[in-house]
């Protein structure tokens, strides 16, 4: 499988924000591209960052998680 | 046609969320199992004992939470947008739920160092991340093996 060049996942946010207009989750999409991008770049370099980044990540995965669920469950309690 | 090319955008992105490695040339993803196929492939040990020797654990981990993240964001929006119809909603549930234990595995993994093999979390947690996705999505599962894969349900 053919997986995204940077270019290409720049294009996708692009395309994300044209068609959705929300602002939030192309600003959460550059985010996470970011860091991706960061990552790829070595940085962070050092292990207490990276255990500080991983740390941060497991948060922002489990908020993500929790946010999915509660869309989930508002959409169900409205039928 | 709106719902296609939204999701046309969230594939892609979703995608390029999966984790880098320094290995990886300029410009490219790979996939987090592919990283952790990389760590199997030189005979590293488990993820404790070399914790504090390098720093491949908290990369694959970053990747993968961040892979793991942009799905969860993208299915929300898919969701709230009425992409998911109400009656899969349940299903969808339940399959989060499975990414959630999933997930758990994973970070078990790095935090104990009890899994034989980093890779085989990894794999697993993807296999459910990828069917919370082709829910989201209403593409196909993904192909993936979940016995192979060492998913527990």
């Amino acid at each position: 499988m053919k997986l995204p060049t940077l270019q290409e996942a720049r294009a996708a946010i692009d395309k994300l924000a044209a068609v959705t207009g929300h602002s939030a989750t192309v600003e959460a999409a550059e985010d996470l591209v970011g860091i991706v991008v960061d990552l790829f770049d070595g940085k962070p370099d050092d292990q207490e960052t990276l255990k500080l980044t991983y740390a941060e990540a497991r948060k922002r995965t489990d908020a993500a998680l929790d946010r999915l669920d509660s869309a989930i469950a508002d959409r169900q309690s409205r039928g | 046609m709106r719902s296609l090319s939204l999701f046309a955008a969230m594939a892609a992105l979703t995608l390029s969320a999966c984790a880098a490695t320094s290995t990886s040339p300029p410009g490219s993803y790979p996939a987090v199992g592919t990283v952790g196929a990389v760590a199997d492939a030189v005979n590293l040990p488990p993820p404790v004992s070399i914790a504090d020797r390098t720093k491949l654990d908290e990369t694959v981990g970053i990747g993968f939470e961040t892979a793991v993240t942009a799905a969860a964001d993208l299915a929300t929006l898919a969701v709230r947008t009425g992409v998911v119809p109400t009656n899969r909603l349940g299903e969808l549930r339940e399959r989060v739920a499975w990414a959630r234990a999933a997930v758990a595995g994973v970070r078990a993994a790095y935090d104990t160092g009890n899994a034989a093999s980093y890779k085989v979390a990894v794999a697993g947690a993807q296999c459910a991340i990828a069917r919370v996705q082709s829910l989201a999505t209403g593409k196909a599962d993904a192909p993936c093996d979940v016995a192979k894969e060492g998913v527990v349900r």
